[in-house]
């Protein structure tokens, strides 16, 4: 490990002290929810509302609200029948593009958007990218993995992950002979899990890599060989035992770190990556993960809170360009392709690939200049006529709502307030619209375009 | 010679004519005239351009009356009817004219014999440590100049916003973005041609340019309305710079790696603010520099192709001077063997020569030519340590700190005035 990478890190996810906090924050928001938020609760959990989910969901508890987006309805059975063939298909013909395709396309698409969401969140915890690991179909299978367990118990799904052989890959650590522990092993561990910083935690490393001596990678397959374990004590996180790699999920998932780390990353997750809070504010969420070991529970806690719906956190998330790119077309119904995915790679973010161990960037830094940029062209794509990005988003608005266009765009884009700054032009753009006899795909196409480059859409 | 910056020159009001004289470089005129530029950004520049395959050095800085270079190739060593010269008994092929005049200019230098320690001969893991600098690390995650795009949006001076005022990379090709400009914090944007960041013209630029900012609705709203203001004006300067193009002042070669370099010299002369440029050429994969048969031909076309293009290039950034704060280094992932093999061609070496352009060379050529008696992998051994190189533009031209960024000390390399 160079030292230069705590320096680098130590603006990561800081603390504001200012946060505000009161004892009521983890409280349960008390009312149904209107309108305004369930969308907020849907542009978190699944980057945008679709219409139906405005609809059906306005009126319902928050618990209600998120039962329904945990759980897994006969929809999405249905779905996962459709889908899982084409990621198969993919995976056999090692065709990693179409299977990032088909992955954007659970992001639109899934009647279960926050379990098809948090796999995106474990995949960046974890760090695993579908380069690192060089496997497709060892990386289909841990991602399988995640998906099933996105909500489920949390100890379970740290050994779903870190026994995987993907793991062992995603951090170049195939052979881990009992005379030559791969550090590599344990120090990603400490960072992505327990979200070590320090310049120097090779002691802690080296102790976690023996544990998983004897695991080697051959042809995609986990193979253990006995006489490479290492069968002696191992000091870890203040514990000393003779651990096994066995041994470990459940030693991390239980240290009181793990439990801390992991919860400023929920938060994060949910709350934005501009303001942090300090750990005593996160204490109630990190209990309940830490008594539960329920990712469900926890995320269910930091979603129906009084916090999560408060003027503090609304509309104060940038959004990605995953996020943002699956923003319009969850709201619009838009087809996934190839094309638009490969326009998020230039953007800088490739959606099976976190950059790093430590995730994608910060959601800011996709915002400069020539991001943005890019971001407006791929709306001009994404509402043009063009098949490689799907063609007909404007058109298809145009047939599902018609004369209701501008009122159903303003509400499942906007959370119905058009916003000061652009508001002119948006009057102008309806009044063409409703003057508009025939074709009206081309206004539409405008509004939408609007809408969507406009800072309202870019943030959360 | 020490760049002056843009922010300097602003913050300390200097009477810009009594420093200059009467000609007052282009960006400068803008800077001063300019509030749309931030004062925060500085002025200097690098640019990466990725050479894949293993670029033969020997054949490139060609030692033409060296009895073991011309007895060990005797069907690829170029006699000296074929080189220019550039010092005793060395010199580059006649096909390399362009990078030549350059260099007689002052524009454009050489660095012989640049390598590491203990090469390695595979593609992947010797261009791997080239483009993080990190030869003992087996798992890389960043480059060195994505650590050095994160040192600028993460120092004090980029500001408290979490979006940056601009890029600090672009990496300039269709393939996947290099490792070399790879950050932890920071985003390298890929722009492979002018039409990447030109706004689309059926559109248009929506009127919220002149919104109202009291209507946006939290911080981050305000944050991203100001970043769509940038953004806009970015495109703009895009286009303005576009039409100066069209004035055809520099005639650039038909090739793809040259319509690369012209749009990186676009997009430094529209001063947005991005501080690191890589470009490539010889695609992904091995490379089209990995030359193991029928090499004489295909590198001399290669060599060709890449001298023309960045002849064109140093000769479009030197117009206006802007030549003087940018630094251009090549990199490939080893030279060859000095011996070539039976199919004509050679294998993978180790050290290889570097090209430099810039403003501020001291010299046209840095070192000696390698001993061929020595040798390294079948290849000639390093003389220069490249991550000296690097830190010396870290250190000399970016203004950053190279211990945090390549994670030890280099003596930096006399290269500049």
């Amino acid at each position: 490990m160079t030292s230069h990478l705590g320096e680098l890190h130590d603006r990561e996810m800081p603390n504001v002290g200012t946060f505000p906090a009161s004892s009521d924050d983890w409280q349960v928001y008390p009312q149904p929810l209107d309108r305004r938020d369930v969308a907020h609760l849907l542009r978190r959990v699944a980057a945008n509302p679709t219409a139906e989910e405005l609809d059906g969901f306005a009126g319902q508890t928050p618990d209600a609200v998120f039962q329904v987006l945990a759980g897994e309805s006969s929809r999405y059975h249905e779905f996962e029948a459709d889908l899982r063939p084409l990621e198969e298909a993919a995976v056999r013909s090692s065709a990693a593009d179409a299977y990032r395709t088909w992955f954007m396309r659970r992001l639109v698409l899934s009647p279960c958007p926050l379990r098809e969401w948090m796999t995106v969140f474990w995949l960046e915890y974890f760090g695993l990218g579908i380069d690192r690991v060089g496997d497709l179909a060892l990386f289909d299978d841990v991602v399988r993995s995640m998906r099933r367990l996105a909500l489920g118990d949390f100890h379970e799904l740290l050994s779903a992950v870190l026994l995987h052989p993907a793991f062992l890959l995603n951090v170049r650590a195939p052979a881990n002979y009992r005379s030559d522990p791969n550090e590599r092993v344990g120090a990603a561990i400490l960072r992505t899990c327990l979200g070590y910083r320090e310049q120097d935690f090779s002691v802690q490393a080296r102790e976690l890599a023996r544990a998983f001596s004897g695991r080697f990678i051959n042809r995609g397959r986990l193979r253990v060989s006995t006489f490479e374990r290492d069968t002696g004590e191992k000091a870890i996180l203040g514990r000393c035992k003779a651990y096994e790699a066995e041994d470990i999920p459940r030693l991390i998932g239980e240290d009181a770190r793990t439990v801390s780390w992991t919860v400023r990353r929920l938060y994060r997750w949910f709350g934005g990556d501009t303001r942090m809070p300090g750990d005593d504010f996160l204490k109630p969420p990190a209990e309940r993960l830490r008594q539960t070991a329920s990712v469900a529970e926890t995320v269910r806690m930091i979603l129906a809170s009084r916090w999560f719906f408060s003027d503090t956190v609304r509309r104060q998330k940038l959004r990605r360009p995953l996020e943002f790119t699956a923003a319009i077309l969850r709201a619009l119904k838009g087809r996934v392709t190839l094309r638009t995915v490969t326009e998020l790679t230039a953007m800088g973010q490739d959606i099976l690939q976190p950059t790093t161990l430590d995730g994608w960037p910060d959601a800011g830094n996709y915002l400069s200049p020539p991001a943005l940029i890019q971001r407006m062209n791929l709306v001009a794509k994404l509402v043009g006529a063009d098949e490689n990005f799907g063609g007909g988003l404007a058109r298809g608005a145009v047939e599902t709502w018609g004369d209701h266009l501008p009122n159903a765009l303003t509400d499942v884009m906007t959370d119905q307030v058009i916003p000061a700054d652009i508001s002119a032009r948006w009057e102008e753009l309806c009044d063409r619209y409703a003057a508009s006899s025939g074709r009206r795909e081309q206004v539409a196409a405008s509004m939408i375009y609007l809408l969507a480059v406009s800072p309202v859409f870019q943030t959360a | 010679m020490q760049t002056l910056s843009r922010r300097t020159l602003l913050q300390s009001g200097l009477a810009t004519a009594a420093v200059l004289g009467g000609d007052i470089p282009a960006f400068l005129r803008r800077a001063l005239a300019d509030e749309r530029l931030s004062p925060s950004i500085d002025d200097t520049i690098v640019v990466a351009i990725q050479l894949a395959g293993g670029n033969d050095g020997l054949n490139t800085v060609v030692p033409y009356e060296n009895d073991i270079y011309q007895r060990n190739r005797p069907t690829l060593a170029l006699k000296k009817k074929d080189v220019i010269p550039l010092q005793q008994g060395v010199g580059i092929p006649t096909r390399m004219r362009g990078i030549f005049d350059a260099m007689e200019q002052g524009g454009v230098a050489v660095v012989h014999a640049v390598g590491y320690p203990n090469p390695n001969g595979d593609h992947n893991r010797s261009m791997e440590i080239w483009q993080t600098a990190e030869p003992d690390n087996p798992h890389p995650e960043t480059g060195w100049l994505g650590r050095a795009a994160d040192h600028l949006v993460q120092s004090p001076t980029a500001g408290a916003s979490p979006i940056p005022a601009a890029s600090p990379s672009v990496f300039i090709s269709e393939i996947a973005t290099p490792l070399t400009v790879m950050g932890r914090a920071s985003v390298c944007v890929k722009a492979a041609h002018p039409a990447s960041l030109t706004l689309d013209a059926s559109f248009g630029r929506p009127s919220i340019r002149e919104g109202n900012r009291e209507g946006a609705a939290g911080a981050s709203e305000s944050l991203v309305s100001d970043a769509i203001a940038a953004s806009l004006r970015t495109a703009e300067r895009i286009a303005e710079v576009a039409q100066e193009a069209k004035s055809g002042k520099i005639s650039y070669p038909s090739t793809l790696f040259a319509r690369r370099l012209e749009w990186t010299a676009r997009l430094i002369r529209a001063e947005l603010g991005i501080r690191i440029f890589c470009t490539e050429m010889g695609g992904s994969g091995p490379g089209s520099f990995d030359t193991h048969s029928l090499q004489a031909n295909n590198h001399g076309e290669l060599l060709g192709e890449f001298s023309d293009a960045l002849a064109a290039f140093v000769a479009d950034l030197a117009r206006d001077r802007i030549l003087e704060r940018v630094i251009v280094y090549t990199y490939s992932e080893f030279g060859r063997t000095v011996r070539e093999n039976g199919r004509r061609g050679t294998d993978h070496g180790s050290a290889g020569p570097i090209f430099l352009a810039g403003g501020g060379l001291r010299q046209n050529v840095f070192g000696e030519h390698p001993d061929l008696t020595e040798m390294e992998n079948g290849g000639v051994k390093h003389d220069v340590d490249f991550r000296r190189l690097y830190a010396t533009i870290l250190e000399r031209r970016l203004g950053i700190p190279s211990l945090p960024v390549l994670g030890a000390s280099f003596e930096p390399l006399p290269i500049f005035a």
